[in-house]
């Protein structure tokens, strides 16, 4: 079955972004379902998109509208009775995901396959307690912002049939992204590398006469695009937080955060959409490293940066490990993942083909 | 310019918003506009906010530093454009030239105008030679200011190359260039034939052949400037611009730009101010100083660099214009006399460390008005195109940070580089006007080639 028409649900950030993606890179169209309210803000935020690419020299102004007539918004679920592929994008809500399957799989066809970007909760509770067809439904986890982040991580419910994997593997491929196919499980292959790596670093901060300027250039001598701390930025700190939460939820202890994430995003310094997270828009104003004297004066100098770095990247390639000994993701896969998810520049499984 | 007898005012000072040129494409949002369009804008706008009818001034000067060849003498293009209908001026901006009966209307066409060229220091230098005319006693009256569309720098090759002698414009088809005004004859070129960049060589020493980020470099091991510094430096230089717009400082002075094209829109806001923090910027790499840079070319061989385009200004197009008058005239016509010129100094110096010889230029001032680092009443605008040099002039002459580019600097405002002189000029006139700390303004310019200028301002009381 050829994927000519795609229905998302939520017009959000990721929702938008994936739209926007499939309409640039493929001739499908697309119809987006968002609530009255909000269907105008999601339209400009689309159009915002398109435009940004065209003042970028990427697409012309007739392609812009182009590309707009390929997109319709509705709140009316019957305007999904046709589409060939689903997708949901909307917030990290349990209940609200589940009633969405529940309905949307009351409309669509039989054979259309359904897909969640959730990046929290279990696929296979999605699939089996809200649709007809477990075996048709999928995690396809898209990464911020989806238009361009290479990697899409796709999760395989209990029921989800090899070959509903390998449709959606070959679309998403089709649309310039590199995938991987993960077992349903916490935190899937990404975020859950991430974590146990920042993880440390935090706790480390924590105990140590350490700063995070320190932290983030030994992370570039590593090979690191990019500081950790700096990527968490990016990212948001309220996601890394919720990344965190879902992490102390399945592993408890050995996964707890410490203090430093809650207390910052209590203060609302969330980042890059915030202005200032761990680093500061403004450097005149109080900094982290200052606030972190104030909360722990007594720290230790026992520790070097670069041991807890090295100690961070430990427990990453640990958990990688786990995670192929589990059988949640190949060896292949999880190299694949930390390369085009997290920009990091070595494999955290060594393969040994000879072996 | 001690014991002059007239006393010298600023006026009007207005200017297009700023623009970003960006990679991989023709340019940024003012890429479809020419610097004589940008500067006409400008001048009109002066003309209306101040009263002044441009046919009445003595004079225009206006700083640029890359010429484009078709307009040689923008400024002059420029004033004799303001004087024409809107529409024959949308003509002429659209491509089209003009009837010589046409042009002869005009109502400028009995105000000379001059185009000067200092580097970077273009647009304060323009200022100066109306200061100049003003002391001089060639008039009262004149339009000063700068222009700049980086986006429009001309690529040229050498007449050498061509076969034989012949003039006249070419058209590129298929890789074969042929005579402009006649499509089917071929112009014979030597088979390898080096292309210069005019705008990018506007960036570059003619001295050492090295870009300018280079020197920059080399002043930041030399004064002691680390990278953190610099990255933190570029941070602030953005956290206080995105300030200062959000106090609505620079909007009274903006004039929005409407652009060309199919994709017309009107531009009101400077491209560059970004949101940043010193962990986006310590992921990039040194730009001009690299460790496998091969001979031969304008960036440095090293493990050592800084700078980084981060801490680099923006190349970027915008123009401003503002009056240049006496006091006499300006209460003749009943303009407000905000601020007025105290005096100026030009220096030159070593042209490897380009970026601190503003220091001289400051001392310069110092020395004869009595300031010194701890006068808490001067306010200080540096242009610096680096970051690095920036606070080295700042650390050797150490004024505090408060004091200095309160609202940003070039990193984060943009340097088209002709007009940035003006620019902060402009600036500084409007930080005299809505800072009531500061009695003075210093505005300083580093000169590609080893030079600087710097000119002082005082807010004008009777």
């Amino acid at each position: 079955m050829k994927i000519q028409k795609v229905g998302i649900v939520g017009g959000g950030e990721m929702g938008g972004g994936i739209a926007a993606l499939i309409l640039r890179e493929s001739d499908c169209s697309v119809v987006i379902m968002e609530t009255a309210e909000r269907i105008e803000v999601a339209q400009k935020r689309l159009r915002d998109q398109f435009e940004k690419w065209c003042m970028l020299g990427h697409i012309t102004p007739p392609q812009v509208e182009a590309l707009m007539a390929r997109a319709t918004f509705t709140s009316k679920r019957g305007d999904f009775a046709d589409v060939d592929f689903f997708i949901e994008a909307i917030n990290e809500d349990p209940h609200e995901k589940q009633k969405v399957f529940a309905f949307f799989d009351l409309i669509l066809r039989k054979d259309v396959i359904m897909a969640t970007n959730t990046s929290s909760l279990s696929v296979t509770q999605i699939a089996s307690r809200g649709t007809e067809r477990p075996n048709l439904v999928l995690g396809c986890h898209f990464f911020n912002p989806p238009t361009s982040m290479k990697l899409v991580e796709l999760v395989q419910g209990e029921k989800t049939s090899d070959e509903t994997i390998e449709i959606v593997k070959n679309f998403v491929r089709s649309l310039g992204k590199v995938t991987i196919t993960v077992k349903d499980s916490p935190l899937f292959v990404v975020n859950r590398l991430l974590f146990f790596a920042v993880r440390e670093l935090l706790l480390g901060l924590e105990k140590y006469v350490v700063t995070i300027e320190e932290m983030d250039a030994i992370a570039l001598e590593y090979g690191w695009p990019m500081g950790l701390f700096a990527l968490s930025d990016r990212i948001g700190l309220d996601v890394v937080l919720s990344v965190a939460q879902v992490a102390e939820k399945t592993w408890n202890d050995t996964a707890s955060v410490g203090t430093i994430l809650p207390k910052l995003v209590e203060m609302k310094r969330l980042g890059k959409k915030t202005g200032s997270g761990f680093y500061s828009a403004d450097p005149e104003e109080t900094q982290f490293g200052e606030m972190l004297e104030e909360w722990y004066p007594n720290r230790s100098d026992f520790v070097s940066a670069k041991i807890i770095f090295n100690h961070a990247m430990s427990m990453m390639y640990r958990e990688a490990d786990i995670m192929v000994k589990e059988g949640i993701v190949t060896a292949h896969d999880v190299n694949t993942g930390a390369r085009w998810g997290l920009g990091f520049p070595k494999d955290v499984i060594h393969i040994d083909d000879d072996l | 310019m001690k014991n002059q007898t007239s006393r010298i005012v600023i006026a009007g000072a207005c200017r297009t918003p700023v623009s970003s040129v960006l990679e991989g494409r023709a340019g940024g949002s003012l890429s479809s506009l020419t610097a004589d369009e940008l500067l006409t804008d400008c001048m009109l706008e002066t003309s209306r906010r101040t009263g002044v009818g441009l046919s009445r001034v003595d004079g225009v000067f206006i700083g640029t530093c890359i010429h484009d060849p078709k307009r040689l003498n923008v400024a002059r293009v420029a004033t004799v454009l303001a004087g024409l209908l809107p529409e024959i001026r949308e003509k002429f901006f659209a491509g089209e030239y003009l009837e010589k009966d046409i042009v002869s209307v005009s109502t400028t066409i009995e105000v000379p105008a001059e185009t000067v060229s200092f580097n970077c220091g273009s647009g304060m230098i323009a200022l100066i030679t109306a200061i100049r005319s003003i002391l001089s006693k060639e008039g009262v009256l004149y339009i000063a200011g700068g222009t700049e569309s980086m986006s429009h720098g001309p690529m040229q090759f050498a007449r050498s190359a061509r076969g034989s002698y012949s003039q006249g414009d070419m058209v590129m088809k298929d890789g074969v260039l042929y005579d402009a005004t006649n499509p089917a004859k071929v112009i014979q070129v030597a088979s390898d034939t080096y292309v210069v960049d005019g705008m990018f060589h506007g960036l570059v020493c003619p001295f050492t052949g090295k870009h300018y980020g280079v020197t920059a470099d080399w002043a930041a091991q030399r004064y002691g400037i680390t990278r953190t510094e610099q990255d933190r430096a570029a941070a602030i230089s953005h956290s206080r611009a995105r300030k200062a717009v959000a106090s609505g400082y620079f909007a009274p002075q903006i004039v929005p730009v409407k652009t060309r094209g199919e994709y017309s829109r009107i531009v009101r806001e400077d491209e560059g101010i970004k949101t940043v923090t010193a962990g986006d910027l310590a992921s990039l790499k040194p730009y001009f100083t690299r460790p496998n840079e091969p001979e031969g070319t304008c960036y440095a061989r090293g493990d050592n660099g800084t700078v980084t385009v981060a801490t680099s200004s923006l190349v970027s197009d915008a123009s401003v214009t503002m009056l240049i008058l006496t006091l006499e005239e300006a209460v003749e016509r009943g303009i407000d006399p905000s601020v007025e010129i105290l005096d100026y100094a030009i220096v030159a110096g070593d042209p490897s460390y380009m970026g601190v010889v503003p220091i001289l230029a400051i001392q310069k001032l110092w020395n004869k008005w009595g300031f010194n680092k701890d006068s808490k009443d001067v306010v200080y605008v540096n242009n610096a195109a680096f970051e690095a040099t920036n606070l080295a002039v700042q650390k050797v002459l150490e004024v505090p940070s408060a004091q200095w580019n309160p609202w940003g600097d070039a990193v984060a405002l943009g340097h088209p580089v002709g007009a940035s002189a003006a620019i902060r000029v402009g600036e500084a006139v409007h930080m005299l006007n809505v800072l009531p700390e500061y009695t003075y303004a210093i505005v300083s310019f580093c000169v590609g080639g080893g030079q600087a200028v710097a000119m002082l301002l005082k807010k004008y009381e009777v």
